[in-house]
């Protein structure tokens, strides 16, 4: 998988010496203080071991219209690896959804350095023509179920047609980068059609001059966007999202995550 | 906000562009118009 760590200079952020790769990095960056590593970016994890719909994290919030966020024991797909997780359910309305977001207000923003993101979803069952729905994975705009604004993110949408995916890709994961409204879109093909009770992992990582944006299924590249991504001198601000919305049908569908996070890397540390 | 835009298919996907000569030197595209929100910039 590829790095957007980039520090091969003689400073940056204060640390001196040739920092060659991510291990080196990382090394360095164990040997500071909880602030001095503070000022050189943010890193948000969660395993989802305390109550998934608590507010009160910083880094994670809910955003929920009937759906609802709660733990979970009993997921399809589940291994001894899978220790917390939650489950995302729309409940019983056409329209209802459950989303966690980094922040109800888009704040954070593309181009100040590295922007990675990456989750474990599975879905406890696919979408049909009758029961549809469509999840978001990644960095997003809106806090409810309109089409994102601006965002760089997945989207497994079951021909609703939100956010452009239209029937493209009916059953499989798209990967979206929208800026201002206008698209860039991609249908790959690394892991065809979701399957229930499956976990796919998700990544997303953004360059640092927020200029590129990759999209891992499974640990392999499934699509590179280089047009469309939401620009900081412009205004355009996202913040992470990551759920489920109802679309056609009033039976509740569910999806489930291991674990939700994200980080961004400083070019300039503060 | 109603928007036009210019739809550059792809092989496996599309490129939305507001440049419509962007759009004709590429060749294969459609017109697309879109209802999207005023962006209101966070306080």
């Amino acid at each position: 998988m590829a790095t957007n760590i980039k520090v091969s200079g003689a400073q940056w952020g204060g640390i001196t010496g040739t920092l060659s790769n991510q291990t080196d990095l990382q090394t360095t960056l164990n040997t500071l203080s909880a602030i001095d590593r503070g000022r050189r970016g943010f890193s948000f994890f969660t395993d989802f071991i305390g109550n998934p719909a608590t507010n009160s994290v910083d880094g994670l919030a809910t955003s929920v219209a009937t759906g609802t966020i709660t733990a979970t024991v009993f997921i399809g797909g589940r291994t001894q690896s899978t220790t917390g997780a939650a489950t995302y359910s729309t409940g019983a309305s056409a329209t209802g959804f459950a989303y966690h977001v980094s922040n109800t207000v888009a704040q954070l923003f593309f181009g100040g350095g590295a922007m990675n993101f990456e989750t474990l979803v599975s879905m406890d069952s696919t979408a049909t023509s009758v029961e549809t729905y469509r999840t978001i994975h990644g960095f997003a705009s809106g806090v409810g179920a309109s089409n994102e604004l601006n965002g760089v993110f997945f989207t497994y949408d079951w021909n609703s047609s939100a956010n452009g995916t239209g029937i493209g890709n009916i059953g499989g994961f798209t990967c979206i980068s929208a800026r201002n409204g206008v698209r860039t879109i991609s249908y790959p093909t690394t892991v065809g059609t979701v399957s229930a009770g499956q976990f796919y992992k998700l990544r997303i990582e953004v360059n640092a001059a927020g200029n590129s944006a990759a999209f891992f299924i499974n640990g392999t590249l499934a699509a590179t966007h280089t047009t469309n991504i939401p620009q900081y001198a412009s205004g355009q601000f996202i913040f992470v999202k990551n759920g489920i919305n109802k679309t056609v049908g009033t039976t509740a569908s569910a999806m489930y995550a291991d674990y939700l996070g994200f980080e961004n890397i400083l070019t300039n540390p503060r | 906000m109603i928007i036009t835009k210019y739809r550059m298919i792809t092989e496996n996907g599309y490129i939305e562009t507001l440049d419509e000569q962007e759009a004709v030197d590429y060749g294969n595209y459609v017109v697309v118009t879109e209802d999207i929100p005023d962006y209101v910039v966070p306080s």
